[in-house]
């Protein structure tokens, strides 16, 4: 009951185009108002949306929007590709494997998959347009490329992941996301060469010299070293994250307005509202999304999600499948935080129990799900109808939405292959936490 | 209708005022953690005279600010376009459609906004006023850092009410398209 109300409120409200934040919002209330009196509900969603903004944890959202929009605005973007270029374009395929790489290190700088699309993609879709490519495969690359940047540290959805799962490391949660991130990079790169081979797309370009190389290298070193700063102090526990976030907006605001000088000191009161209007809108995102979450355990929702699971099979193997998919449609028309607050709860118990069967135990099963869900989330990011990252991709490129679909095909087949080599495979975001010693 | 345009204009400015103030006394909040944390550290470590206490209130009154941006930031979100909902499908909509579905949605805002937020938040101020919760730290009422809730809460039904009569104005491409010239 609580269920079927809910669903039919939010994609009501959905397609009426309300904020998604909103309709969650107001499908919470529906659905506890068929057994909660009309005051105790409204006090209680209320709470719940006091609570999310009082959390200290999550003070570091804004600081690294801020930091990462300093220096998107400062230069980077162009500073990136370059270095990517001299890094991999003279590898067949050169520039759609340069545009991967240059998506990477730009989301793990910037933070957000939509400032990425549109800061590199702004670049590289042009440029590829040059060399043959045409602007559908070009799109359909920028968009999926863009979101691997969020799997890299410091990223805000392992923020987010931590506040609803009790017990882990921020730390030892961030580098769980290196190697994952790295085997979707590594998947798309080869992608992108097999495609642009096949279909004889670019050209091939001589191996730059070591000094053009060094000269690239040094000209973002800068850019490079505020994660150097940031994920070093963590790792260390110098800083917990909350502190890191706001030493990096200060970095940041030395880099861009003094050192690269790309940003004006005028131009930062405008910056400064940009980011309390996107820190408004996430901070409004979590706190519905906390208050639908509570709604659910409430009503026992997530039981009957786990009766239903293991109904289909007793297989871990099978139940780890069905998560996948279950995430990854999720993933289509939700974003991100909401996702990860309103499902981990679902899901990671069920994981949990199941951890002997993937040789770890239940305490690093939270790292390796806190990895696998926004693994699957990201690349929800990427498939129609409601991919944020396809909507910039394609109007940067000026082509019709579904005109991406095709190109896309094999693009996301190969982030669903590093998937589920990433979720079958722990020791891939286990290895390294384990080695630094983050992870006991 | 110049004087909703009026208040309008009059709240965003003093919105946009204090979001600055608290985002960048919010820095400097959680610099001065870090830095009263950090000198400590080293005093301890080379038996130094301990010049600075690492600071207890900081935590506390970093997460009163976070809370008062984080949630007049949701309203300003409003007026400028920033909260995301399913906008692809209005590519599909008659013009009679989309008119329909731009006035259910705000009325869908404003509600949410009023319930819970006003009503719901005005509740929940009284509450903790009453059971006279404070915090450990800095002894201020969580009153205080709740009024918020309902304050947020206004602005945004104003705001998505507000937006009404600005669809027909020439100043809403510029925020669609997120550039923002004032």
């Amino acid at each position: 009951m609580t269920i079927a109300v809910l669903t039919a409120v939010f994609l009501l409200l959905f397609f009426l185009r309300v904020p998604i934040a909103h309709a969650i919002g107001i499908a919470s209330v529906s659905a506890l108002l068929i057994s909660v009196p009309f005051d105790p509900t409204m006090i209680t969603m209320a709470q719940r949306l006091g609570a999310s903004v009082t959390t200290f944890t999550l003070l570091a959202i804004p600081f690294f929007i801020f930091a990462g929009k300093l220096l998107a605005t400062g230069g980077v973007a162009r500073r990136l590709v370059d270095f990517a270029l001299v890094s991999v374009g003279f590898l067949p395929g050169g520039l759609a494997v340069t545009n991967v790489l240059a998506n990477q290190l730009f989301g793990a700088i910037s933070g957000s998959a939509a400032a990425t699309t549109s800061g590199v993609g702004g670049f590289m879709i042009p440029a590829m347009e040059k060399e043959n490519y045409p602007n559908p495969f070009s799109a359909a690359l920028t968009a999926t490329a863009a979101t691997t940047g969020l799997l890299v540290p410091p990223s805000n959805v392992f923020i987010v992941y931590a506040t609803v799962t009790s017990g882990v490391s921020i730390s030892a949660l961030f580098v769980a996301g290196y190697l994952p991130a790295f085997s979707l990079t590594i998947s798309l790169m080869l992608i992108a060469v097999f495609v642009s081979q096949y279909k004889g797309y670019g050209k091939r370009s001589p191996v730059p010299g070591i000094r053009v190389f060094l000269t690239k290298f040094i000209g973002i070193f800068p850019a490079f070293f505020l994660i150097v700063l940031v994920m070093g102090g963590i790792i260390s526990g110098i800083f917990t994250a909350s502190e890191a976030s706001s030493v990096a907006v200060v970095y940041a605001f030395i880099l861009s307005v003094f050192v690269y000088r790309e940003v004006k000191i005028t131009q930062i009161p405008k910056l400064l509202l940009e980011t309390a209007s996107t820190t408004g809108m996430v901070f409004f995102l979590i706190g519905t999304s906390v208050a639908l979450s509570w709604v659910f355990s409430f009503t026992d929702v997530p039981q009957m999600i786990e009766v239903f699971i293991k109904g289909v099979s007793a297989n871990p193997f099978v139940i780890l499948l069905l998560i996948n998919i279950i995430l990854l449609l999720i993933g289509t028309f939700m974003d991100i935080t909401p996702g990860v607050l309103i499902f981990t709860p679902i899901f990671l118990p069920i994981m949990m129990e199941l951890s002997p069967a993937f040789g770890i135990t239940p305490n690093e099963m939270k790292y390796h799900f806190g990895v696998i869900i926004v693994f699957n989330l990201c690349l929800g990011l990427v498939s129609p109808p409601a991919g944020t990252t396809l909507f910039i991709a394609c109007s940067i490129a000026k082509i019709k939405l579904s005109a991406i679909n095709r190109p896309l095909i094999p693009i996301f087949t190969a982030g669903v292959v590093a998937l589920m080599v990433v979720s079958y495979f722990p020791t891939l975001s286990l290895w390294l936490p384990k080695l630094l010693g983050l992870l006991k | 209708m110049k004087v909703i345009e009026g208040i309008s204009r009059i709240l965003e400015t003093i919105l946009k005022f204090v979001l600055c103030i608290l985002f960048i006394s919010l820095i400097f909040t959680v610099l001065w953690q870090v830095f009263s944390r950090l000198i400590s550290k080293i005093s301890v470590a080379y038996e130094l005279p301990q010049l600075i206490q690492p600071s207890r209130w900081t935590e506390e009154l970093a997460v009163f600010q976070l809370a008062w941006l984080a949630l007049l930031g949701a309203a300003y979100a409003m007026r400028t376009y920033a909260h995301l909902g399913f906008e692809s499908i209005e590519q599909a909509m008659s013009p009679g459609m989309k008119a329909f579905t731009d006035y259910a949605s705000r009325f869908a805002v404003v509600v949410f906004c009023l319930a819970v937020m006003v009503y719901g938040g005005m509740k929940l101020v009284f509450l903790t006023h009453e059971l006279n919760q404070i915090t450990p730290a800095l002894q201020i009422p969580m009153a205080y850092v709740y009024i918020v809730i309902p304050l947020s809460g206004i602005l945004m039904a104003f705001f998505a009410l507000e937006g009404v009569y600005r669809d027909e104005s020439p100043e809403a491409d510029e925020y669609l398209t997120g550039v923002e010239n004032k």
